[in-house]
């Protein structure tokens, strides 16, 4: 599968590394995984054990102090927003980069759109997965739909007057 | 006012870039109208009735004369040749179509203007004080602080996809004309006993389905917190506020069930974790976008300074009564704030000709250092007028038709564009200002009146402010039959409330009559000419009202 | 008997528009094809609903019939089917909706 990646050096496509394990299905032995916040409480020990990496995936309403307990040992976080309008993973993203100091991989799945992207990176979103039929290429795209920004976020610090204050 | 640098300037090309590419992939069908829905709301374009809706965003309602110059181009060239003037200091037009509108997208960037998040589930317009940075009790200019919100809330990241509209109201005089009680956060600038600046924060303000008087969550708020503690109000709404029904789904309702002490809570917990963090704002922050609304070069003049006295105000009957009813008292000896009443017969309340707005932009240029603003009430507004000028203004502000000496009056109808234009409303409003402001075509009868607010709204989504006038009409359906609720007592100033519904729903054919029998019922009953409808109707209560209006045809 | 139609806002410039027999559309209600068919008339929705690149939220309006004429039912589809009135005041006529066949038909 593919997805988006966006980072210091730009945003570009690239071939999804990890796997997504639905809870039925048994979670290989090796390589990078992505299973459900419920299977990684019940069994973190044995998951660590593992020689392979381990995601979390978590609805975008997740309160985020459920989630900040259970990012010892956690590469990424691939949090799933149900339809694009609904706002709240975008403050699970920015507490989880601002408050609870994650840094490991965040990934947007679910209902993505080209034109939430630079939203989502601004909230601290590394890769995204974009919702069934879109482009990809569009979605690079999107990154460079603003190159200047007005507020503070998970991004970065400088609110747009301190930066043109003297 | 402000003036954009750069980076502003470069936002707001870039918005207007990108919302052309979001036209052309709805139009080759790379978004689907779900899809495509919420970004062009966020660039305030709706679908109505019979036409796109465009609304540009004017923050604090303040205008230069260039952007009105610009605003009448647009009106000319790209609709039918006028604009309407919006209860939230907005501009609308009516008749814009999808290809044309990233070409007025362009069209007002060029003048520091966009319509960026005057719709949508996202923050928006940060209205205020008509009279801000004029008025004699002002505590402190309240634009420079909306302005600092407005940089803010722009494109915020986190707060894009809130549960509902959001909307502030900031005011920095004593006198509330900013409605902050019926926002979703109200600020009032206040200073404490030490003589510091800071907020009065309200939050959970507003009209609609449920409506509801904000309550103050935090009497004090220190200055340098303005945004942070906004930012934290944002963020627990934007993670607990309903999502599950939009009829509930607003921040009133988030802080009506969880309380108003319990509410304040969370956001001091949320704040306390961001308050030392990079919103804080540091004084020369502050003093930088004060800068820009540093006072125009008024020359030294004493309000004796004028010419006219008794003798003209004695002599010219319409120029003494516009003075009265039109003009307000300003900070600065010698200057007065002059009100436009852009009310007439021919045309929807709010509603003004590309013609009228070149005027306008004219007159100010020569009356009013450049300078109008638009007013909840769909006016507008000279901030800076000096009195010797008043008599010449006063003429040509007749010759256009907007010295009407109507303003806060039974005729300064306040009207949304109802069911003639509107896919939300369920009646007609329009018809409903037109046909009252023609029963009471006597000025005479009008200023009988004194103080009274008149507001219609088409639909519970109250863009008439129905819910704050003294005077209320609620356009409803019944069975696909336009009817109208007249409520009462509504109020939006300090000792703000919300009206009361008066009786049974009434047809469109009843409604002009139940007015005039208000209307009447207050005349009949008022203790003297200097109690006015609003503390005649609280002295009172509806009874009198209700007889008079109902007594043939009771509920 | 109910008679129902397909209506919808034009994309390019959300005028009202009502589905014609021919499945064209035009901003005239006469024009409107009316079913007395309540699958034929979700069908026809159905269809409408694919139409995205030509009109936006389609949906089924109940209208009366007097002879062959068609009538709306409610106040709203009455200003959607006439205009409204404000505007035609004050540009001095009804507009016809029917004037502009050919964009209309374009579809």
């Amino acid at each position: 599968m593919k997805l988006i990646r966006r980072d210091a050096d730009g945003a570009r496509v690239e071939d999804d590394g990890w796997v997504a394990v639905p809870d039925e299905v048994t979670i290989p032995d090796e390589g990078d995984v992505i299973v459900s916040l419920d299977r990684w409480r019940e069994g973190a020990a044995a998951l660590r054990a593992r020689s392979g990496r381990i995601g979390l995936r978590v609805p975008g309403d997740l309160p985020p102090e459920e989630l900040a307990p259970q990012l010892d040992g956690v590469a990424l976080v691939a949090i799933e927003l149900p339809k694009f309008t609904d706002g709240r993973a975008y403050s699970l993203a920015r507490l989880l980069r601002d408050r609870f100091g994650y840094e490991g991989e965040l990934r947007a799945i679910g209902h993505v759109l080209r034109d939430q992207l630079l939203y989502l990176a601004r909230c601290g979103f590394d890769t995204f997965v974009l919702a069934e039929g879109k482009s990809l290429e569009d979605g690079v795209a999107a990154f460079d739909d603003f190159t200047v920004e007005y507020q503070p976020a998970a991004d970065h610090d400088t609110p747009i007057w301190r930066r043109r204050s003297p | 006012m402000y003036q954009y640098d750069a980076f502003d300037q470069r936002i707001v090309e870039e918005r207007a870039a990108q919302f052309r590419d979001q036209v052309l992939r709805r139009i080759d069908g790379r978004l689907t109208e779900d899809e495509f829905k919420p970004l062009r709301l966020q660039n305030g374009l709706y679908m109505q009735l019979h036409a796109y809706m465009m609304r540009i965003a004017v923050p604090y309602g303040l205008l230069s004369s260039t952007q009105v110059r610009k605003l009448a181009h647009i009106a000319r060239t790209y609709d039918k040749g006028y604009a309407h003037l919006t209860t939230r200091q907005n501009v609308q037009l009516n008749w814009p179509k999808l290809e044309d509108v990233p070409k007025i997208l362009d069209e007002l960037a060029e003048v520091q203007m966009h319509a960026i998040q005057t719709s949508g589930n996202c923050i928006r317009n940060i209205t205020s004080d008509p009279y801000a940075g004029v008025a004699q009790d002002e505590i402190e200019d309240p634009r420079p602080y909306c302005e600092i919100l407005r940089q803010w809330s722009t494109f915020h990241p986190e707060f894009a996809f809130l549960p509902r509209k959001f909307k502030f109201a900031v005011t920095g005089a004593e006198t509330d004309r900013a409605a902050i009680a019926v926002h979703d956060i109200g600020i009032r600038v206040v200073r404490n006993e030490a003589g510091e600046v800071g907020f009065a924060y309200y939050v959970g303000g507003g009209q609609g389905r449920t409506p509801l008087l904000a309550p103050c969550i935090n009497p004090f708020v220190k200055r340098h917190d303005l945004v942070s503690y906004a930012e934290a109000v944002l963020r627990v709404y934007n993670r607990l506020g309903r999502r599950d029904n939009k009829f509930k789904a607003r921040i009133k309702i988030l802080v009506k069930q969880t309380g108003a002490e319990e509410f304040a809570r969370l956001v001091d917990e949320e704040h306390a974790k961001i308050a030392d963090g990079p919103l804080k704002l540091r004084d020369e922050d502050i003093a930088h976008f004060q800068r820009f609304f540093r006072p125009p070069p008024y020359e030294v003049l004493t309000n004796g300074d004028t010419t006219f006295g008794a003798a003209l105000l004695g002599k010219d009957r319409d120029f003494a009564r516009w003075v009265d009813h039109n003009v307000a008292e300003h900070r600065v000896p010698g200057y007065a704030i002059v009100n436009l009443s852009v009310k007439c017969h021919e045309l929807p309340p709010g509603d003004i000709t590309d013609a009228q707005l070149d005027q306008v932009a004219d007159l100010a240029d020569r009356y009013a250092f450049g300078r109008v603003v638009v007013t909840h009430r769909q006016n507008l507004v000279f901030p800076d007028v000096k009195r010797k000028d008043l008599p010449a203004l006063h003429r040509e502000l007749a010759a256009l038709g907007f010295a009407t000496p109507n303003v806060g009056k039974l005729t300064d109808v306040v009207c949304c564009p109802g069911l003639d234009y509107c896919n939300l409303a369920n009646a007609r409003s329009i018809s409903v200002a037109q046909d009252l402001t023609r029963r009471f075509e006597d000025l005479a009868k009008v200023h009988e009146l004194g103080d009274l607010q008149l507001n219609i709204s088409g639909c519970i989504n109250a863009c008439g402010h129905h819910h704050v006038g003294h005077i209320g009409i609620l356009g409803i359906d019944k069975g696909g039959v336009e009817h109208y609720q007249l409520m009462l007592g509504g109020s939006s100033g300090d000792t703000a409330s919300l009206g009361k519904v008066l009786g049974r729903a009434l047809t469109h054919d009843e409604i002009g009559d139940a007015v005039e029998k208000t209307v009447l019922a207050y005349l009949a009953h008022r203790k003297d000419e200097s109690e006015s409808f609003l503390d005649a109707y609280r002295r009172l209560g509806p009874n009198p009202f209700k007889e008079a209006v109902y007594e043939a045809h009771p509920a | 008997m109910a008679h129902w139609i397909v209506t919808a806002n034009r994309l390019s410039d959300g005028a009202v528009v009502y589905l014609r027999g021919d499945r064209g559309w035009t901003g005239d209600l006469q024009q409107a094809r009316a079913l007395d068919d309540t699958q034929a008339a979700d069908d026809l929705l159905a269809w409408a609903k694919g139409q995205e690149a030509v009109i936006c939220d389609p949906y089924l309006c109940e209208v009366g019939l007097e002879g062959a004429r068609l009538l709306p039912l409610s106040a709203r589809e009455r200003i959607r089917a006439e205009g409204p009135r404000p505007t035609l005041q004050r540009l001095g006529y009804l507009p016809q909706r029917g004037a502009e066949p050919a964009r209309a038909a374009v579809g």
